[in-house]
């Protein structure tokens, strides 16, 4: 009984979001009105294996650690590891590992979800680790065609080059599009 | 759209093309309603106004030039005809472009505004170069044959008599003598009035809480003619009057076409314990004026009744001198007058009659019912039914508010139960405290779920519209009933409703009503009915759409059904099998197809959408009776009562409302049956068993039946044993929906959170069961 109720305290803590980036609407407004002035974007970066990846800041709710408690959907494909209760919202996490066929690790203290905000579905993204928060030039963004990354290229916008690395730069949009969700539902009927 | 002001503006506009709209609807049927003529020129009127006001000045110019064609059908210069409905139907589609364009920017369908601009122009011009004769008009346009195709298709009462192979100069004669009548108003004619006696006894201080007689007498000469006589027993010294109180009260009788409820709605604001309205149809035939005839005099104080009569004349000086409220009542002065004088001469025979005797009689006992208080002063405000207007996305968030609050009681409750086995009296308190909150919790969750309740009413009154469209179009007549429009609904699942019922109400006036030739050849009234039905039966709502038409044929289905490979032709079908065939994805049994229906895409999207809901659909017919199709809806799709149940390790929700019972089988009641799979004996009627462990693809605890339980869930009428672990809890769920963040997944209805904090998926009962 009694690892119940640690259970119990645990699964509060992480309802707690400790250590959790909120990013206010103001920062957000910040951010946007300093894009508007320079071209060029705001990235959050992450690492994912042994490459950096980016994703449009304006994209991201926040990030959490690794919730307690995920619910597996039935007949859903193995990237897409289950749902979560965020504050009341019913959050789907999708395995970013997974579904770029990476080798799968295990989970570790840095792991992090970050909850991107797609046509107003909410939806989390694991990652290994989140690095930073950068700014990018557009003249620095340059196409994928000509790149060999380990992810399937479509999922790709572009390569951002920064002074001592580089950053692919993830389409979110893609990613999380509803052609993309649609053929969820076909793999499973596979 | 940022301006609040426009928003509103957009928002009274919607309901009042509502009205408007079946208001247009209903004066064609009845051209000659002047009260839906009124009606009518009173939304054109207020669209208007508001359209002025937030500076959308196409918008008002537009409205204005129907509305003048109104105020001419006012005052009969013209009498609305089929292609006037026509013109106004239309007119209505323009003003929804308009708010369209308001709402989410883009243009007007200018198309469609010049085309009926132009329209319009055409109709008053023919209309004002006959307005003088309006019956020459009607034969010029008929023989001219004017391009409006409506025109044949709907006859004319006005032209029946005029066609009639009189001589040509009678026909003049006749012309001329109609253009000295008055356009006879049906409303004035039609017989239909009733005459009712109303009791109007203010609290004396009303006035100071500011409300007022006036309001309620305003709102009463609407209705229709209304002769008043006050009572002046009340009434104190010059030097004792307060000017700030009310000391007359009044008798009054209102000869009206409308219904006694719109009398009682006019009055609900003004009763409470401290006033004394209420009124009774009268018995007497609406022609007699004569109050008095109606023993409205039967005063419980007779003192008050004698002084009265013999201060009658003075006392009517007196009123008209008196103060604001009474000097609208003037408007009726000459009546009045002669009422007075009237009830004069003829309250000396009242005794005479029995029936007004017990009237003086029945006069005091009302008022016992309601006994006047005039020393309760504790009742601080007027009793008056204010309401607001909210955004649903308020509610929404309230709503999930809620749905917060009821979780979190889950958890509570979860809490107190730990609590309880380390520390009994600190759980005890706990749980009661918890217990307690439960109480709440509930009433919240009741009061949140009555506020987004409408009246299905709406809905089903759009369809007037969709079944009078078609019936132009078609050669085919329709009448449509509806019948318990009162009937609420959760708001989310009343807007969801509309597309399945638009699509039902086509299909049944495309396949099930016949044209009027073969109606008639069949014994049937040439004209088809299609009827709406809403009522609540316990949790649900039931929406029945029943036609009268040729009925589905069950051989033809199973045919169709053949051909596309869907059965076999050895298949043995039960007929409800065989109507649930017309759910399959591309099943249509029309060879041709119509704009409206027949492309086979269709019915399954229905049922869809219909389940989307929690809902179920249920087709039966007879051939050549005709067609009835049942929806089964939720209330609410926001809280339900769910039956928690575990799998291996996860738990899944199923909404109680689909659980019939919960039982552990014994080995004897499972039977295996080749190609069919497991069937559980029940109390004699074998129900197939699915194994969810097996179509979740999940590791149970328990392999066999006879260790976990079987709950038997129903779907329309079909059963389904479903073998789960355990059976975890029971109660309300807030439903989320998996569309919300993610995709809608097959064989999940929707998501929820227990009280841990866990998300538990709700299974989509109808999936399982099919």
């Amino acid at each position: 009984m009694k690892s119940k109720a640690k259970d119990e305290m645990e699964n509060n803590q992480s309802k707690n979001y400790l250590g959790s980036v909120n990013l206010s609407d103001e920062d957000l407004e910040d951010m946007s009105l300093e894009i508007s002035y320079s071209e060029g974007t705001r990235l959050i970066t992450f690492i994912l294996g042994e490459e950096k990846y980016g994703l449009d800041i304006l994209k991201v709710r926040e990030l959490i650690s690794f919730p307690e408690g995920l619910t597996r959907i039935p007949g859903m494909p193995d990237f897409i590891i289950g749902m979560f209760n965020l504050r009341g919202l019913v959050i789907p996490v999708m395995d970013l590992r997974k579904k770029f066929k990476m080798s799968v690790e295990e989970r570790h203290e840095f792991s992090v979800i970050i909850i991107v905000e797609v046509e107003n579905k909410n939806i989390g993204l694991t990652v290994d680790s989140v690095s930073d928060v950068i700014f990018v030039k557009e003249e620095n963004i340059q196409d994928t065609t000509e790149l060999a990354v380990n992810v399937d290229t479509k999922f790709i916008k572009g390569v951002a080059k920064t002074k001592d690395e580089m950053v692919i730069l993830l389409d979110i949009d893609y990613l999380l599009s509803k052609e993309e969700f649609d053929t969820l539902l076909e793999d499973k009927s596979e | 759209m940022d301006n609040p002001a426009l928003e509103e503006f957009v928002e009274e506009v919607e309901e009042i093309i509502e009205d408007l709209e079946e208001g247009v609807l209903l004066l064609e049927e009845q051209p000659k309603k002047r009260s839906l003529i009124d009606r009518i020129f009173r939304d054109m009127h207020t669209i208007k106004g508001g359209a002025g006001m937030v500076m959308e000045t196409e918008l008002a110019e537009y409205a204005h030039h129907f509305e003048n064609l109104l105020d001419k059908a006012r005052n009969g210069e013209i009498v609305c005809t089929p292609e006037m409905a026509s013109l106004l139907l239309r007119s209505i589609d323009g003003f929804r472009s308009f708010l369209d364009k308001i709402r989410e920017g883009g243009d007007v369908d200018q198309q469609l505004i010049n085309e009926t601009l132009e329209q319009l122009r055409e109709f008053e011009k023919n209309a004002g170069k006959t307005a003088t004769k309006p019956a020459a008009k009607k034969s010029v346009e008929k023989t001219k044959g004017t391009d409006v195709s409506q025109n044949e298709s709907t006859p004319d009462e006005k032209i029946k008599p005029e066609q009639s192979s009189a001589p040509e100069e009678k026909k003049i004669e006749s012309d001329k003598s109609e253009e000295q009548e008055e356009v006879q108003w049906d409303d004035e004619d039609e017989g239909e009035e009733t005459a009712y006696l109303l009791h109007l006894k203010f609290d004396s201080e009303m006035l100071r809480k500011g409300s007022d007689p006036i309001l309620l007498i305003k709102d009463l000469t609407e209705l229709g003619d209304l002769a008043m006589i006050p009572h002046l027993g009340r009434l104190p010294d010059l030097k004792n009057l307060d000017p700030e109180e009310i000391h007359l009260w009044w008798s009054a009788k209102l000869v009206t076409t409308h219904p006694a409820e719109e009398i009682e709605n006019i009055l609900i604001f003004f009763q409470d314990d401290k006033n004394e309205v209420n009124f009774e149809a009268a018995e007497s035939p609406p022609g007699d004026p004569g109050l008095a005839s109606f023993g409205i005099y039967g005063d419980q104080e007779s003192e008050e009744q004698s002084k009265e009569q013999g201060q009658s004349k003075v006392d009517e000086s007196e009123v008209e001198t008196k103060s604001e409220p009474e000097a609208e009542a003037e408007v009726k002065d000459d009546q009045k007058a002669k009422v007075g004088e009237d009830s004069k001469n003829e309250i000396t025979q009242e005794p005479d009659s029995p029936e007004e005797q017990q009237k003086t009689v029945s006069a005091p006992e009302i008022q016992k019912t309601s006994p006047p208080k005039a020393d309760a002063k504790k009742d601080t405000g007027i009793k008056t039914t204010q309401s607001i207007r909210v955004t649903i996305d308020k509610l929404d968030n309230l709503q999930n508010l809620v749905g917060e609050t009821v979780i979190n009681q889950a958890r509570l409750h979860r809490l107190s139960d730990k609590i309880m086995e380390i520390d009994v009296n600190l759980g005890e308190m706990l749980s009661q405290f918890v217990e307690d909150n439960e109480k709440s919790v509930q009433e919240l969750q009741d009061q949140i779920l009555q506020v987004r309740m409408i009246p299905v009413g709406s809905i089903l009154n759009n369809m007037k519209r969709t079944v009078r469209d078609y019936a132009t179009r078609s050669k085919k007549k329709i009448r449509l009933e509806i019948e318990g429009g009162d009937t609420e609904l959760d708001k989310t699942v009343t807007e969801q409703l509309q597309g399945p019922l638009v699509h039902l109400v086509r299909n049944s006036m495309d396949h099930g009503i016949e044209d009027s030739e073969t109606r008639e050849k069949q014994g049937k009234d040439p004209t088809g009915t299609i009827s709406l039905k809403a009522s609540q039966q316990e949790g649900y709502v039931i929406v029945e759409i029943e036609d009268d038409g040729k009925g589905i044929d069950p051989k033809v289905i199973f045919d169709s059904a053949v051909k596309k490979g869907f059965v076999n032709e050895t298949d043995e079908l039960t007929e409800d099998e065989i109507y649930n065939l017309l759910f399959l994805p591309g099943f249509t049994t029309t060879t041709e197809v119509t704009d409206v229906s027949g492309r086979g895409v269709g019915m399954d999207t229905v049922k869809r959408d219909i389940e989307a809901l929690l809902g179920t659909i249920e087709i039966s017919s007879e051939l050549g009776k005709g067609t009835s199709t049942k929806l089964k809806l939720p209330l609410t799709l926001a809280i339900i009562e769910g039956m928690m149940i575990a799998v291996g390790n996860q738990v899944f929700t199923i909404p109680l409302l689909s659980v019939n019972e919960s039982l552990r089988p014994v080995p004897k009641q499972i039977k295996k049956i080749k190609n069919k799979g497991e069937l559980v004996e029940i109390r004699g009627e074998y129900i197939p068993m699915l194994r969810l462990h097996d179509r979740l693809n999940i590791t149970p605890r328990f392999k066999e039946p006879t260790e976990g339980l079987v709950v038997v869930v129903q779907h329309a009428n079909r059963k389904q044993c479903i073998f789960v672990d355990e059976i975890v809890d029971q109660g309300p769920v807030v439903i989320k929906s998996m569309e919300d963040n993610f995709i809608q997944v097959p064989g999940i209805a929707g998501a929820t959170i227990l009280g841990d904090g866990r998300v538990s998926f709700i299974l989509d009962v109808a999936s399982l069961v099919n």
